[in-house]
């Protein structure tokens, strides 16, 4: 039993009840004695204590098994709002022999019962924990089955290619073997569909959680500033003195839909004496190594390029180089060999305005297109993992010219990985299959 | 009359006999009850041994101790290897054998040990004793008296034969069946099966034209599937040939199949999905214009030869036809007209791992009264049946043997665990750890055991432990030898790939291409046995692969290592699937590894189960 609102002041709150006692704790806590309950119906009356003093008049209903949430009998309590009511109600049940649901034993049972399959269980979990609005569209795609017919769909080529192979392996002399032309193509196939699966997750992700965004550059090259314009107020301290900010801040923003946690951080520079000043370059450097979008602030006006060692950790991770401080002059180590520029030159002190064209399209590049995110829980995520690393290892099997057992090897642990996602087995499957496809047998 | 006998064997198939030597091996006295004398380990179907699943199969036979490997090595008039542009784990013997010398071969083997009696007999009745099996009561009126049983009726028990418009009461061409049997099967709560399998006509050698075909010629190298069988090659082969049926035999066939027992549903029983039957592939196949035939002698000095593919139960006209309309065999003369048989079978999942019958302790069962199909897989069940049946009359506890340690295993699991509703073959896909159950290890995996069981001699045994201890030495004398830099150089040249100072030989011999026996040439060591370089080799070459599934099996343990409790009662457990709550009260599986294998139990009733597992624990933690 548990209250199945939000706690707070609502207009209703509900108490479920699921078991099978579920039925006979309703009829108890409804205080009017009815003839016959109708599964699935609303019955207005009072609701009360074990003592037979009214708490409220509300609605209750039955929902009988296995015709429910749960699958198992299910009572509701759709009582007024307000905690002290719910409460009561629930220490009444307990009177009664109920217990406490567990966080999220509702969805266990169901997905115990067969009401839901694992995908979808863990979707109803995510929905229940969404904070954003766009975040629960996600989770709610991932309720309808999304995911899992994306999965089925890799899963179901691998597992043709994997009864070729087997057909092979057991029925040599009658099944000849696929040339390397063609399982290098389903390969090809099968890596960038899981590789596009991840990336969907990994856009959902940035959708659900936001893009952590940090801000890194030499001291005083402007990260402050252009904190600023973009929050369009001040929030950073801005001085002239190098160094001034030596811890990081950080505040929302969104862009292009998509909602960014931004962080300025202090600046990098090799030769810093002050203590506390180092202490904050060093937890610059772990920003901007675990951020989804950094963006770099150079002075382009220095006569000196911008600390090398900086190059390689940025170049690494999606970034926008902005060449501040345009309005003074670049300097001439802003321009590669042919003349371009190495980024975007603009000049903070005066606006950020053409910096959100080329930060919008960063966004939207990292998102990719939106109607095929989605939000992975933790374990999909890990399971599509290792369906990669096996298709990696496959790649690797398939290069060194290996034979068809130690391909199927690879395979079928992709094919495992896959069907974990969806809970499936398949050991008969396979042979379902390659005694569907040929016309096998002496 | 009243015989008493330690292990009590009826019939004297592939199953039977090696069952029978088993546990004479194993110093009981047996008794094997046979319908006809004349017919001990006949090949009625395909006159072949081995193929992939299959030679692995014989190995593991001849590992614990079997006569079927070295039988075929002393009597196949073809042998070659399967599958030679693949890996060890699937390379796979298979020979041809000259039909009557491989039966008379195996029968001497059974007549001439002191341990064992042979009868004719047809046993009607087994004796019940409170849940035991005790005897059962022959034909002849016989009583026997026995510590415990081994059926292997074959296609006898309950046996019927098809041939076009026709049927009769038969377990193979011309024999007769067991009727009575099935009946007190029954009777004592068994619940039984019908499957249905058939055989192809044999036509006459002479009437061939053996030009017109394509000759697969056997191998040049010598070949065996017994590790006790000397390494020769063998001083005279014959080839087999290859043809294929034309639109003529399609339309023969689909002319009448009107006259086919299968489609007018005189048969009951279901069919190999692995082996149909001609008219099976011509209506399930219809867009393939041909199929290949293979045409095998069966023997030196035998006119029969096998046709391969065309296992037919139409009538004798129509298998005229379908012959003459085969490339290479327009004059051919049939000899034996082809037939379907049906017969009884024990739903396997009735069945402990150790082959005993659950609710009849003492009675064990093996071939294809389990349900399978083949010689190899009858010969593995025999030999294990064997094994425990001898335990079983001397006291012992009963032996099994896991996926991860033979074929037998997992053939033994899948039949126990998810049971069959076709006669079962074994496939390598079938086995999850095909890269570690290989032909060339069968002894590591299991003559240790066998030695231990009492059904592994001593000369067997002490053969075995030579080669393992001389492979051993070699492995890590190749561990521990470093190349110098002068034949770092000398190795570079000769092996054309770069060879740095230091390098080891193990390393070396790592790469592709480079064989043990080159790198001996190298050193100017002498040459180990071929089965020696052939095991140190697999096990440098594919080490990586091998400890993969090292991995996977240790994690696996895990599942098959959290027991179910023996009193669970499956039926209060309301969250699991009314199927789930069944099956598992039914077959009622020792872990929870067999419980997931069983069909009809989702993962989401083995996460019930893990559930409960865990709140019973709790519970009975203080």
């Amino acid at each position: 039993m548990a209250v199945a609102t939000p706690p707070g002041e609502g207009g209703v709150a509900i108490v479920r009840l699921s078991g099978p006692l579920a039925p006979m704790l309703l009829k108890r806590l409804h205080g009017r004695v009815r003839p016959k309950w109708e599964s699935h119906k609303l019955y207005y009356g009072p609701i009360v204590q074990a003592d037979g003093q009214v708490l409220d008049q509300g609605l209750v209903t039955w929902m009988k098994a296995p015709h429910s949430y749960t699958g198992e009998e299910v009572a509701e309590l759709h009582l007024h709002g307000g905690q002290a009511l719910a409460q009561l109600v629930v220490q009444t049940c307990l009177i009664h022999g109920a217990r406490l649901a567990e966080p999220g034993e509702f969805t266990l049972r169901a997905f115990l019962n067969g009401k839901l399959d694992l995908t979808q269980a863990e979707a109803v979990q995510q929905l229940i924990q969404s904070r954003s609005q766009i975040a629960a569209q996600l989770a709610s795609r991932n309720l309808t089955g999304y995911f899992s017919s994306q999965v089925e769909g890799v899963r179901q080529d691998l597992l043709h290619w994997l009864s070729l192979l087997e057909a092979e392996i057991d029925f040599g002399d009658e099944v000849p073997g696929l040339p390397l032309d063609q399982s290098l193509q389903r390969w090809g196939r099968a890596y960038e569909a899981v590789d596009r699966l991840l990336q969907q997750g990994q856009s959902g992700k940035i959708l659900a959680d936001g893009l952590r965004t940090v801000i890194v550059g030499a001291p005083n090259a402007g990260k402050s500033t252009l904190m600023n314009a973009l929050l369009g107020r001040p929030r950073a301290l801005v001085t002239e003195i190098a160094g001034t900010t030596r811890d990081t801040l950080e505040e929302p923003l969104v862009v292009a839909g998509v909602s960014l946690l931004l962080v300025d951080t202090a600046g990098v520079r090799r030769d810093s004496q002050d203590l506390v000043e180092q202490m904050g370059i060093q937890r610059s450097r772990q920003e901007a190594e675990q951020a989804d979008l950094l963006i770099w602030v150079v002075d382009g006006h220095a006569t000196e390029p911008p600390d090398p060692d900086f190059y390689q950790m940025v170049f690494e991770r999606p970034h926008l180089l902005l060449l501040n401080k345009k309005d003074l002059g670049l300097a001439p180590w802003t321009a590669d060999d042919q003349g371009r520029l190495i980024g975007l030159p603009i000049s903070l002190a005066q606006g950020a305005d053409e910096l959100w064209p080329a930060l919008e399209q960063l966004v939207r590049e990292l998102v990719g297109e939106q109607s095929d995110v989605m939000r992975l829980t933790h374990r999909q995520w890990e399971t599509l993992l290792r369906a990669r690393d096996s298709l990696q290892s496959l790649g690797e099997t398939l290069e060194a010219g290996l034979s068809a057992e130690f391909l199927a090897l690879d395979l079928r642990a992709a094919v495992q990985a896959l069907g974990q996602i969806q809970g499936l087995d398949v050991g008969e499957e396979i042979l379902d299959r390659i005694f569907s496809t040929f016309c096998l047998g002496k | 009359m009243e015989i008493k006998t330690d292990v009590l064997v009826v019939g004297a198939g592939h199953a039977g006999c090696e069952a029978a030597l088993a546990a004479a091996r194993m110093g009981c006295k047996v008794t094997i009850l046979t319908a006809s004398l004349q017919q001990v380990a006949r090949m009625p179907c395909n006159p072949s041994i081995g193929g992939p699943a299959k030679a692995h199969l014989v190995k593991e036979v001849d590992a614990l101790g079997g006569i079927m490997g070295q039988a075929i090595d002393e009597t196949h008039i073809h042998i070659r290897m399967l599958n030679t542009s693949k890996g060890p784990a699937v390379q796979a013997l298979r020979a041809q054998a000259d039909r009557p010398r491989y039966s008379e071969r195996v029968k001497l083997e059974v007549v001439s040990h002191p341990n064992i009696q042979i009868h004719q007999d047809l046993i009607q009745e087994l004796h019940r004793h409170q849940g035991e099996i005790v005897g059962a009561t022959g034909a002849t009126g016989t009583v026997y008296r026995s510590g415990a049983t081994v059926l292997t009726t074959g296609t006898f028990l309950g046996g019927l034969i098809h041939m076009g418009e026709t049927s009769f009461a038969a377990g193979r061409s011309g024999e007769p069946p067991a009727l009575a049997l099935s009946d007190s099967l029954r009777a004592c709560g068994l619940e039984l099966g019908r499957l249905k399998t058939g055989t192809t006509p044999r036509l006459h050698r002479d009437s061939i034209d053996w030009k017109a075909m394509e000759e697969q010629t056997p191998t040049e190298t010598p070949l065996v599937f017994s590790e006790r069988s000397p390494l020769t090659l063998p001083e005279r082969q014959l080839s087999c040939y290859l043809t294929r049926t034309t639109l003529a035999t399609k339309q023969a066939i689909l002319a009448n199949l009107h006259r086919s027992p299968m489609y007018i549903g005189l048969i009951e029983g279901t069919g190999p999905r692995y082996c149909p039957s001609i008219e099976d592939k011509m209506v399930r196949f219809g867009d393939k214009d041909t199929h290949q035939i293979f045409v095998e002698p069966e023997g030196f000095d035998v006119p029969e030869v096998y046709l391969q593919g065309v296992s037919t139960s139409l009538p004798l006209d129509v298998q005229w036809d379908i012959v003459h309309s085969i490339p290479g065999l327009e004059k051919a003369t049939i000899l034996r007209p082809g037939y379907a048989v049906e017969y009884d079978f024990v739903h396997p999942t009735q069945l402990q791992h150790s082959l005993e019958v659950t609710r009849l302790r003492r009675l064990f069962l093996a071939g294809q009264i389990n349900g399978t199909s083949g010689y190899e897989e009858a010969a593995a069940q025999g030999i294990f049946a064997g094994i425990n049946a001898a335990r079983r009359a001397s006291g012992a506890e009963t032996v099994e043997l896991g996926r991860e340690q033979a074929y037998l295993g997992v053939l033994i699991d899948d039949l126990v665990s998810r049971g069959t509703s076709e006669p079962y073959r074994m496939h390598t896909s079938r086995a999850e750890y095909r890269l570690l159950l290989r032909q060339d290890n069968a002894d590591e995996r299991l003559t240790e055991l066998g030695y231990q069981w009492g059904c592994v001699g001593s000369s067997q045994y002490r053969a075995f432990c030579d080669k393992q201890e001389v492979s051993q030495r070699e492995y890590e004398r190749l561990q521990n030898t470093r190349l110098k830099p002068a034949d770092a150089e000398r190795a570079t040249e000769l092996f054309k790939t770069p060879v740095k100072p230091g390098c080891s030989l193990y390393e070396l011999l790592k790469r592709p291409h480079i064989e043990l026996s080159q790198i001996r040439r190298f050193e100017a060591l002498e040459e180990l046995p071929q089965r020696i370089l052939e095991r140190v080799e697999i096990r440098v070459k594919y080490d990586g692969y091998m400890k993969r599934q090292d991995d996977e099996v240790a994690r696996a343990r895990r599942m098959e290592d959290r027991e179910l409790p023996s009193n669970l009662d499956y039926s209060a457990l309301r969250t699991l699937s009314s199927e789930a709550r069944e099956k598992l009260g039914k077959q009622r599986p020792r872990t929870l590894g067999q419980a997931a294998r069983i069909p009809g139990v989702s993962p989401s009733d083995i996460a019930t189960l893990l559930v409960h597992l865990k709140q019973a624990r709790l519970c009975n933690t203080p």
